[in-house]
């Protein structure tokens, strides 16, 4: 099975235990936000004590780091408050001193945690894929209708990292105060969120305030939504977001995958017509010959070990 | 066929296998709880859902961004008879 669905969980009154996995220094310790069971991929928020310290290495997976609080030095770039860092597999990242103490999200991918000191990449790693930025100096807020149909006006995106083959998006994202949107919302990829700072309320699930934190699989209905007085969150979607609009508070997620098929039926009927036909049908995904190897992407792969095989993919 | 350098992650060593296990069942707990909780939200839930199907009446649903549209007495859904009605975690 893939992760379930966390939401909301409230971290802040979590007590941080000491990471003791091969491999992690001393001083670091951690809270599972969520958990592939299988792969270990996960969301984890870290503490790194005053004076901790790490030499250059890579994981054997994707990691991306979002600093909450404090300072932590990466080899010779200071990252504060805000920073964001994509770490392909492979991808030796300078040393990291901790000269007073930090928080910080840290995302494995693609499997549990795992550390190999070295100062050199990996052969085979994607290391043009490193991103590093400050999300909160670096870059302008958009409205966030790069997808349509759109959320309301007051929530403003700044995307951080996108996939080109998946199209999933990590980026931070705010609510103006009395942010309100009078729908209910669900998407084909999972959706997740990490509070920095600030309440908002959904009307399946209540408040979710400073701390919160979801993990959303797929077709899940959320929204209405509402923030009194605004919010700063971190988000992350697996694959490509789509806004499913409705106002049906009992539809359930089978409902809603139905509802999604039926609009590719009706948008993109030869499409349709050719995945759903008998004799036709790549449930591993069909060929590319733009992206020859896109089945060999980690990104990729999760998707397939993700399904749900309680269906004939043949009708 | 193309290779990654997740291709050759060495097995899984025994000490990440016992911490895979060790959080597998933290989560589980974690999940149980978060049921319990939302569950325990459905009388403010059916509150929150009856002031939404009456201001998708009269102020309309978000279509898309700020564009919205009255949804007519008719157009509003009634809740289902099954066991999941009131389910919001799954």
């Amino acid at each position: 099975m893939a992760r379930p669905h966390i939401e909301p969980f409230v971290e802040l009154n979590d007590d941080y235990k000491n990471f003791s996995l091969p491999g992690f220094a001393a001083h670091s310790h951690y809270k599972v936000l969520s958990l592939d069971v299988d792969t270990g991929a996960c969301t984890l928020k870290m503490r790194f004590d005053a004076g901790y310290s790490r030499k250059p290495g890579m994981s054997y997976a994707d990691v991306e780091i979002f600093v909450l609080t404090g300072t932590m030095k990466v080899g010779e770039q200071i990252c504060g408050e805000g920073h964001y860092l994509f770490v392909p597999a492979g991808y030796a990242l300078g040393a990291i001193d901790v000269p007073e103490g930090c928080e910080a999200l840290v995302m494995y991918n693609d499997s549990e945690p795992s550390f190999v000191e070295s100062d050199t990449h990996h052969a085979l790693c994607l290391k043009e894929g490193f991103v590093s930025t400050n999300a909160y100096e670096d870059a302008p807020w958009a409205v966030a209708n790069l997808v349509t149909p759109s959320v309301a006006s007051g929530c403003m995106i700044k995307v951080l990292h996108y996939d080109v083959l998946s199209e999933a998006l990590s980026f931070i994202y705010c609510m103006t105060p009395q942010f309100a949107q009078d729908n209910i919302s669900y998407h084909d990829c999972c959706e997740e969120s990490y509070h920095i700072w600030g309440t908002s309320w959904m009307m399946q699930f209540g408040d979710l305030p400073t701390g919160g934190y979801f993990w959303r699989p797929p077709y899940i209905d959320h929204g209405a939504f509402r923030s009194k007085f605004g919010t700063i969150a971190f988000g992350r979607t697996d694959s490509k977001l789509h806004n499913y609009f409705h106002f049906n508070p009992w539809s359930n997620p089978d409902e809603n995958r139905l509802r999604a098929a039926a609009q590719v039926y009706r948008q993109r009927p030869e499409l349709y017509q050719w995945i759903a036909s008998d004799g036709h049908n790549h449930p591993h995904g069909p060929p590319d010959f733009e992206h020859k190897h896109y089945h060999d992407n980690p990104q990729i792969q999760g998707f397939h070990a993700q399904h749900h095989h309680g269906h004939d993919h043949d009708h | 066929m193309s290779k990654n350098v997740q291709d050759e992650k060495p097995a899984r060593s025994e000490e990440a296998t016992a911490w895979l296990k060790q959080e597998a069942l933290a989560q589980e707990a974690r999940y149980k709880k978060i049921v319990k909780e939302i569950d325990g939200l459905q009388d403010k839930r059916d509150g929150w859902i009856a002031e939404f199907l009456q201001i998708i009446q009269t102020k309309g649903v978000n279509v898309s961004g700020d564009l919205r549209r009255i949804v007519t007495k008719d157009e509003i859904p009634e809740k289902p008879d099954r066991p999941d009605a009131d389910r919001v975690i799954w």
